[in-house]
């Protein structure tokens, strides 16, 4: 199968800048017939569309508006369970917004986020794809595997190790930009209650659930399933992997990571678009949270200088992890070559 | 092969923004202005905020404009998807035009943000019912906003919000016009 930018036989279906629309095909990626409505082309092709197609929405506008969506109602629906929690739960009088209540309660909030992730950028996001696929959801959002899968799997767990003190440099990189002290402040906040989330003394299994693995899942669900597949259709991959990669990186309000954040989030798309699979960007996803996890619960003080990068690594360890991260990405990508 | 006919929603759009972008900032002006000549009232529904939410609800119908603009200019066959994008479109517009109306105005009135500045402040200072410490801080908060208002984050961070705010609202009154005064393409209907 040819590897090009429509990607695994998923036909361009699009509206142009003047607003008319194209019409193809959507076969979710697998070839299943749809039960949506159709017409029949010149050719006696049947054309299954999917509502986003007969109503004449594009691609993009339908990941771009979701993602942002997405975050709010996120975002809304976390912080809104987690205040009526803290004001119903807390002996006195106290507003949901005291810093201290909040530090006392930090499970509540990592529980309440996670119910918010689960419930929208999951689950909404799960239901949503069938506005914009006649095939299976799960082969729209590319929950499959063939031969190449477990190799690549397995080798983005090592290249997403190697790849830390490269990260860690574009962190101190972005740590080079001033930013306004309100919202830094915000920041030293938001680090303190991660910090010390992670270093508490029983939660390092219910940390990697919280930090790990719910947004492992949920977050790729979104971006790397949903929102890319979508905005390949329109603007093929490499424009897709792009804005994709700055929307993660903006979707997590740290403007001080937004950097490696949006360099990580492009790196996952390229290893979903590579492998036609999501379960390589899920792993990825899951290794590098899941070790800052565990990295914090071993060395907190390590964990917190490397979260504020203060300070660059060893030139020699930075030579080493760009040079491997650089072989690994070669060979995934000699490995995914198609016929 | 017959030529396809380009229909291209930009004009349209673009009209509706500016219209309603002037519109938008006329009333967002006018709150201040009424902020500014006011007693202070020590509460938060002072003449900006009002002016905020009007000026908000004004400006989501932007989108309807566009579409009817749209409509005269190619017929009524058009796709809600199609009302969505120029929706959108017409949201970012009003975003640019109140934006940069904003960054004139002060040119042209030059004590506005002082004055507005010093009214806001003295209402939050009749604000008792909040403990000191937050009335300082909320002083401090708008005093650096002020100081910042031409500052490329403060703008980023107006066209990022404003984008967002007006964009959505837009998307969704351009649909809904496309819904109600538009009809499928022919060819189209099902």
């Amino acid at each position: 199968m040819q590897h090009d930018e429509n990607n695994s036989g998923l036909n361009n279906s699009g509206m142009n800048s003047s607003g008319s629309q194209q019409h193809n095909p959507d076969s979710g990626g697998q070839g299943e017939s749809g039960s949506g409505p159709g017409f029949t082309s010149p050719s006696g092709y049947l054309h299954q569309q999917s509502w986003a197609e007969r109503n004449g929405f594009p691609p993009w506008l339908l990941a771009l508006v979701w993602v942002v969506l997405g975050f709010v109602l996120f975002q809304l629906a976390g912080n809104t369970m987690a205040a009526i929690y803290l004001i119903t739960a807390a002996d006195d009088a106290v507003t949901a917004f005291d810093v201290e209540l909040l530090m006392e309660h930090i499970d509540v909030l990592f529980i309440t986020n996670s119910i918010s992730q689960i419930l929208f950028l999951g689950l909404m996001t799960w239901l949503i794809t069938g506005l914009v696929t006649t095939g299976k959801r799960s082969a729209f959002l590319r929950f499959r595997t063939d031969d190449k899968t477990l190799p690549v799997v397995l080798l983005t767990v090592v290249l997403v190790i190697v790849m830390q003190p490269v990260i860690w440099l574009f962190s101190w990189l972005n740590a080079q930009i001033p930013m306004w002290d309100g919202y830094m402040a915000m920041e030293e906040t938001q680090m303190e209650m991660i910090k010390g989330f992670l270093t508490a003394d029983h939660v390092t299994l219910i940390a990697l659930f919280h930090v790990g693995l719910v947004p492992s899942i949920c977050e790729e669900i979104l971006f790397r399933g949903y929102a890319q597949r979508l905005m390949e259709k329109s603007w093929g991959i490499w424009a897709a992997i792009i804005v994709g990669g700055v929307l993660f990186g903006l979707f997590h309000i740290r403007l001080t990571q937004l950097i490696p954040l949006t360099l990580i989030g492009m790196l996952l798309a390229w290893l979903v678009w590579r492998s036609d699979s999501i379960y390589p960007a899920i792993t990825g996803h899951f290794v590098n949270n899941g070790g800052s996890v565990l990295v914090a619960s071993l060395y907190s003080d390590y964990a917190l200088e490397q979260m504020t990068a203060t300070e660059l690594p060893p030139v020699w360890l930075l030579l080493v992890s760009a040079g491997v991260t650089i072989m690994v990405i070669r060979y995934i990508h000699h490995i995914t070559e198609r016929e | 092969m017959e030529p396809v006919e380009k229909k291209s929603y930009w004009n349209a759009a673009g009209m509706a923004g500016v219209i309603f972008g002037f519109i938008v900032f006329l009333v967002a002006t006018i709150g201040s202005y009424a902020t500014i000549h006011s007693e202070p009232t020590g509460t938060f529904f002072s003449g900006t905020i009002v002016a905020s939410v009007i000026g908000c609800l004004i400006g989501a119908f932007g989108g309807v404009l566009a579409v009817k603009l749209y409509i005269n200019e190619y017929g009524p066959e058009l796709k809600i998807g199609t009302g969505a994008v120029i929706g959108l479109v017409t949201g970012i517009f009003i975003t640019l035009v109140y934006q940069v109306f904003s960054m004139i105005w002060p040119v042209i009135d030059s004590s506005y943000i002082e004055n507005l500045q010093s009214a806001m402040i003295a209402n939050i200072e009749m604000m008792d019912a909040l403990p000191a410490a937050t009335r300082d801080e909320m002083i401090d908060a708008m005093y650096a906003d002020m100081q910042n208002y031409y500052s490329a984050g403060t703008i980023i961070q107006n066209l990022f919000f404003g984008v967002l705010t007006y964009g959505l609202l837009n998307l969704l009154s351009g649909l809904l016009a496309a819904k109600f005064m538009g009809k499928p393409p022919q060819e189209e209907a099902i």
